[in-house]
């Protein structure tokens, strides 16, 4: 039997590629929508921006943000960063100036790479636009300068990679993910889903969003084909999984739901994929069975996992048939356990928090260590550091996860995670609304915001969405004269549901 | 051919007005749609541009082409409605 250790070749991230590139420099390695680069072009530009990083200060351990969308620069960048020994920040095109003013004090960037296409970043003395930058850096690979010698010697213990993802804060937190918690999982999670070099991997979701980020560690450590698509190719999706022939396509609930549509529209035959993963958000059944008859020759692998340990759990490939709502066993090599209120084992069959332990649990929250103690605790029996997922689950006797919600106020919406907090904090920067009260989407309900204010609904939610990415911002907003209160004096979040009914 | 051209030349087709208005978020449906409005800016996502694609096929009875299926057919009504007319003419 195969194990992690054989898949797991490497403890650096910029040297998965390596094999690929040695082996068949000439095979493709990621395509977008204005060309392709073979392995030893992709190689050669990680190393011209690793060159043009240090030629502008770039020191080790600086971070670099990029807010670029799905282009291959994408990769030549987050390859090129990591050899020079400084920490990637992938932003999406979502994120608003709100929130992106708070990342940006936070990790304090050394340098920041901004596409005019993407949302952009504000002007500033470190802020580089791709457009303008990327001549530089094809001059530097058409040189063919052999990698600056001060290329530093990178420890498999130093971060790779932030990556900002909600809280129960009013903004978004940073994870902190060393080389060696990242190509751990990454080697984990081929062990599962076995990506090979002869697959073409379609990635229509967000490369800022972790579950898009590794695909280009996954693809790269098989030496396989990654064709990136942004949001404006999404509308002709089966003609380019045609052209380039997908095999492996990861989806969210949204964008199943859009290739069912756009299969269905036309009667020639659908793209011939071998393999849909699913993480992010879960699909139902009754969506798994769609695309399954969608996609005749595609098998569907059910996942499970948070940003603080990448991946959690993998359903072997259509085990979600026989084990309907399963999410599959732990990464091999790494455990799960259900902790019940007192904080001890819950055998299985019973719920408690899953809690998650190997060395795929990233290192903490970046400028958060009150944070970080709360959720990666000490076994207080082995000194083992685990992470308290939030996430209330249980165990099958065979090992099975099963998902069954979360106690604080995180959720997931079109995929997104957010927390009610963090959309209240945003109402209330709203000028003229005084308190809000936030609702997630339940049974027959939307995300519903409930503001106290005199202005009209519209405007409210015209003000968050100025602010917020469009997951977050309220379907439904319903202006109010005051916030109904429990005895302890906390909104009674339930009265104003009952206010819907 | 301007933009408005393209529009009010076919008559300014009022169901493909609706079709588009039914399409675009309900937080940002209170701007007039004109012919050269950002769509993008308005609330098309991709969803929402599949929905608009599938309704707008079903009530026209066209096909757009793999060709048309990008951002820039959908980046202005005006874009839209060409691609649609270039169909029905077709």
């Amino acid at each position: 039997m195969r194990t992690v250790a054989d898949n797991l070749t490497h403890d650096l991230v910029h040297h998965l590629p390596a094999a690929a590139v040695a082996r068949r420099p000439d095979a493709p390695a990621v395509t977008d929508a204005h060309g392709t680069w073979t392995y030893a072009e992709l190689d050669a530009r990680a190393a011209a921006f690793a060159t043009w990083l240090a030629e502008r200060g770039v020191a080790r351990g600086d971070r670099v943000l990029s807010r670029i969308g799905n282009v291959r620069e994408f990769a030549a960048m987050l390859f090129g960063t990591l050899r020079h020994g400084a920490v990637f920040v992938p932003i999406g095109a979502g994120m608003k100036a709100y929130h992106l003013d708070a990342v940006l004090e936070d990790c304090a960037p050394a340098l920041v790479v901004a596409a005019e296409t993407d949302g952009g970043v504000p002007p500033g003395p470190r802020v580089h636009m791709l457009e303008k930058l990327w001549p530089e850096v094809e001059e530097i690979a058409l040189g063919g300068s052999p990698e600056s010698a001060a290329s530093p010697e990178v420890s498999p213990d130093e971060l790779a990679l932030l990556i900002y993802t909600s809280g129960s804060t009013a903004a978004p937190k940073g994870v902190m993910s060393p080389h060696r918690a990242i190509t751990f999982a990454a080697a984990a999670i081929a062990e599962r889903l076995r990506y090979r070099s002869g697959d073409v991997v379609l990635t229509a979701i967000p490369l800022s969003f972790d579950y898009g980020l590794y695909q280009v560690f996954l693809s790269a450590q098989a030496g396989a084909h990654l064709v990136l698509a942004g949001p404006d190719e999404h509308v002709g999706l089966p003609a380019l999984m045609r052209a380039h022939g997908a095999t492996v396509v990861p989806v969210v609930p949204s964008l199943a739901e859009m290739l069912i549509r756009l299969v269905g529209r036309g009667s020639a035959e659908p793209p011939a994929v071998r393999l849909f993963t699913n993480t992010g958000a879960a699909l139902t059944p009754p969506l798994a069975a769609r695309l399954r008859a969608a996609f005749p020759t595609a098998s569907l692998a059910l996942m499970y996992g948070t940003t603080e340990c990448k991946r959690t759990t993998i359903m072997e490939p259509d085990g979600d048939l026989e084990r309907p709502h399963a999410l599959g066993r732990p990464l091999t090599g790494t455990r799960v356990t259900i902790l019940g209120e007192d904080g001890r084992p819950v055998p299985a069959g019973g719920t408690g928090e899953i809690v998650v332990s190997g060395p795929h649990v990233m290192d903490g929250y970046w400028n958060a260590p009150e944070l970080t103690a709360e959720r990666f605790r000490r076994d207080p029996e082995t000194g083992e550091r685990r992470l308290h997922s939030g996430d209330y689950g249980r165990l099958d006797a065979d090992g099975h996860l099963y998902f069954e919600g979360r106690r604080d106020d995180l959720f997931k919406r079109r995929g997104v995670r957010m927390s009610c907090q963090e959309i209240e904090a945003a109402a209330v920067d709203v000028p003229g609304v005084e308190a809000a009260a936030v609702l997630p989407p339940a049974d027959g309900r939307d995300l519903t915001v409930f503001a106290v204010t005199g202005l009209p609904a519209a405007d409210v939610l015209a003000g968050l969405a100025e602010r917020l990415e469009d997951a977050k911002v309220p379907a439904d907003c319903r202006p109010v004269a005051g916030l109904p209160l429990t005895p302890n004096g906390k909104t009674d979040k339930r009265r104003l549901a009952e206010s819907l009914e | 051919m301007t933009d408005r051209e393209t529009l009010t030349g076919d008559a300014l087709d009022e169901r493909f007005v609706e079709l588009l208005r039914g399409v675009l978020p309900a937080a940002k449906r209170a701007r007039p749609i004109t012919p050269d409005l950002d769509l993008k800016a308005a609330g098309l996502d991709s969803m929402a541009t599949i929905e608009l694609l599938l309704r707008l096929e079903d009530a026209y009875q066209v096909t757009l082409p793999d060709s048309a299926l990008n951002g820039r057919t959908f980046a202005t009504p005006a874009a839209v409605w060409s691609a649609v007319r270039e169909q029905r003419g077709a």
